[in-house]
């Protein structure tokens, strides 16, 4: 991949020998198996180091590779801030902040109350056989071909149609919604990033206004009455940036981790048969395969100067919370490149701390069901002779993912 | 200092001095305490450190806040007792001889 960056300048705190090259560059693609060759070599390195591309745009950022350390990062709020780590509003002269991603403590504990309940375990699993009736339906498309393209045929589209169920939007949105995601996670031309950015926001300021004056059941609803702060209502920029944060947050990571999983079943034939076996394992393997396949790496803003682990950084500097890393320290985990279907880790893949994945219970039942559907319905399946399995990189994820198995 | 009891699902307790300032759940989680998963570690975010507490020890422990009361269902109690988040319960010494029960599931 041939993406010109300028030369870096190297800022004067920062050592000689702490400066590396990384490897994963947003909005790249590769043939390299970056889990079980990249990620290995890294591991090998010093436990914090400064590398010139790693951050969108190909400009610098930290590298924070420990497990632990990074548990210490999500917590050290005062120290690394998650303002404006996306460069969606900014990049369309917008206000608005991912919300509450974006939204340091003490004032992100506030939105988190407000988010919470629209997520918590038990509404999720009121949408069981809602979200159960989606994947049969993608699989059943395809199931009699003995073939599937599994990202276009189910992986992008299937996290999709639960979001707009959830957002009490038409479900023939499926395809426009998946081209806005592409253009917001996977385009390496800022122009054609920023046009998606201003569609959807467009988009979603006109649901917002639609919801002040219909009010339903959905999350849009939801968050145009909720009283926040000791009984004031969301303002324009707060409802654009919680409804861009599940857009962003919600649907490509679900497609991503399937996606690594799939990859996974579709070359350990010994797992997939011990899972379409022992479907109740599927779950603890499911986290298993997130820590060792986890796809997102988010990024905090050094606030002030500070020594971090030893390593002294200055305000404004990038820290990279490369979750792809945290997954696999082997300080942390026992043959950290192996996949031991019933090891459950404790994994950072969700992140960790006050902004720990507010819609982990969505995504773990999205990811169970479509798992057992698919064992439950197609026989042994691999990937599809002669195919070289190609990822994107920034959310490491198979461009495609060709699957046959004997129909 | 505080002497706290976990009792498991099967009903076996098990008691662990506390140190003042720690809370319930890094006094479970330490101890290996079986249920306690806390996937956030602490930060009232994932609400998997769910503990249940006996109503007359209420007025011992902290009001819960509002982000920790957004992510517990009103009528989540059970076996007569009230659900909490053991990450947002720090130990003080008023609450030695407290007996914390693992709920039947966190999720
Ligand atoms: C397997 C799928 C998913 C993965 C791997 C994932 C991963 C993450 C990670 C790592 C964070 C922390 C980011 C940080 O601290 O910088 C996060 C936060 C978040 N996620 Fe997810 N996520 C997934 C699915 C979802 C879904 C389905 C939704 C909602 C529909 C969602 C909504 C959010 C939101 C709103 C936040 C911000 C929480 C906060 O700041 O308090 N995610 N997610
Ligand atoms: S440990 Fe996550 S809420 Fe208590």
């Amino acid at each position: 991949m041939s993406i010109a960056f300028a030369t870096p300048v190297i800022p004067d705190h920062v050592p000689e020998n702490l400066i590396r090259p990384f490897p994963f560059v947003f909005g790249t693609i590769t043939e390299a198996d970056p889990f079980n060759e990249w990620v290995p070599e890294v591991h090998k390195g010093p436990d914090i180091f400064w590398t010139p591309h790693a951050y969108p745009g190909g400009t610098p950022a930290w590298i924070v590779r420990r497990t632990q350390d990074l548990r210490d990062l999500y917590f050290d709020t005062e120290n690394f801030s998650s303002k404006d780590f996306s460069p969606y509003s900014k990049m369309i002269g917008d206000t608005w902040t991912n919300l509450p991603v974006e939204i340091d403590p003490p004032k992100h504990a506030m939105y988190r109350a407000f988010v919470n309940p629209i997520f918590t375990p038990k509404a999720m699993a009121a949408l069981e056989e809602k979200i159960r009736s989606y994947a049969v339906e993608y699989i059943e498309a395809f199931r009699a071909k003995g073939e599937c393209e599994y990202m276009k045929d189910f992986a992008f589209e299937f996290p999709i149609k639960v979001f707009l169920e959830l957002m009490g939007l038409p479900l023939s949105l499926t395809p426009q919604f998946l081209e806005w995601e592409t253009g917001l996670l996977h385009e390496p031309d800022m122009g054609k990033m920023a046009a998606a950015a201003r569609s959807v926001v467009d988009y979603l300021r006109g649901e917002i206004e639609d919801r002040r004056k219909n009010p339903t059941g959905d999350i849009i609803s939801y968050a145009v009455q909720a009283q926040i702060d000791g009984g004031r209502k969301l303002d324009d920029d707060e409802l654009v940036g919680f409804c861009f944060n599940l857009f962003i947050g919600g649907l490509d990571t679900v497609s991503t981790n399937m996606g690594g999983q799939f990859a996974h079943l579709a070359t350990h034939p010994e797992d997939q048969a011990r899972l379409r076996a022992n479907p109740e394992m599927i779950p603890t393997a499911i986290d298993e395969m997130m820590r060792a396949y986890a796809a997102v790496t988010t990024f905090r803003t050094c606030t002030r100067e500070v020594e971090f682990k030893g390593v002294r950084m200055m305000p404004g500097d990038k820290v990279a919370v490369c979750t792809t890393l945290g997954g696999r320290d082997p300080e942390e985990y026992d043959r950290a490149n192996d996949v031991i279907i019933d090891r459950k880790p404790k994994h950072v893949s969700f992140g960790y701390g006050p902004h720990l994945c507010v819609g982990m219970h969505l995504a773990r039942r999205e990811m169970r069901i479509a798992m057992e559907e698919f064992l439950a319905r197609i026989p042994a399946f691999t990937l599809k002779p002669g195919h070289t399995l190609r990822r994107h990189l920034g959310m490491i994820q198979p461009v495609e993912l060709p699957l046959v198995w004997q129909a | 200092m505080a002497r706290i009891t976990f009792v498991a699902l099967d009903g076996s307790a098990k008691s662990y001095d506390a140190a003042e300032g720690v809370s319930l759940m890094r006094c479970a989680v330490d101890n290996d305490v079986p249920g306690i998963v806390a996937e956030c570690g602490g930060a009232c975010a994932c609400a998997t450190c769910q503990v249940l507490i006996a109503p007359d020890w209420l007025d011992r422990l902290p009001v819960a806040g509002p982000n920790e009361a957004s992510m517990i269902d009103e009528d989540s109690g059970e076996r007569g007792m009230v659900r909490r988040l053991s990450c947002q319960i720090e130990v003080t010494p008023e609450l030695d001889g407290l007996v914390v029960h693992v709920p039947s599931s966190q999720y």
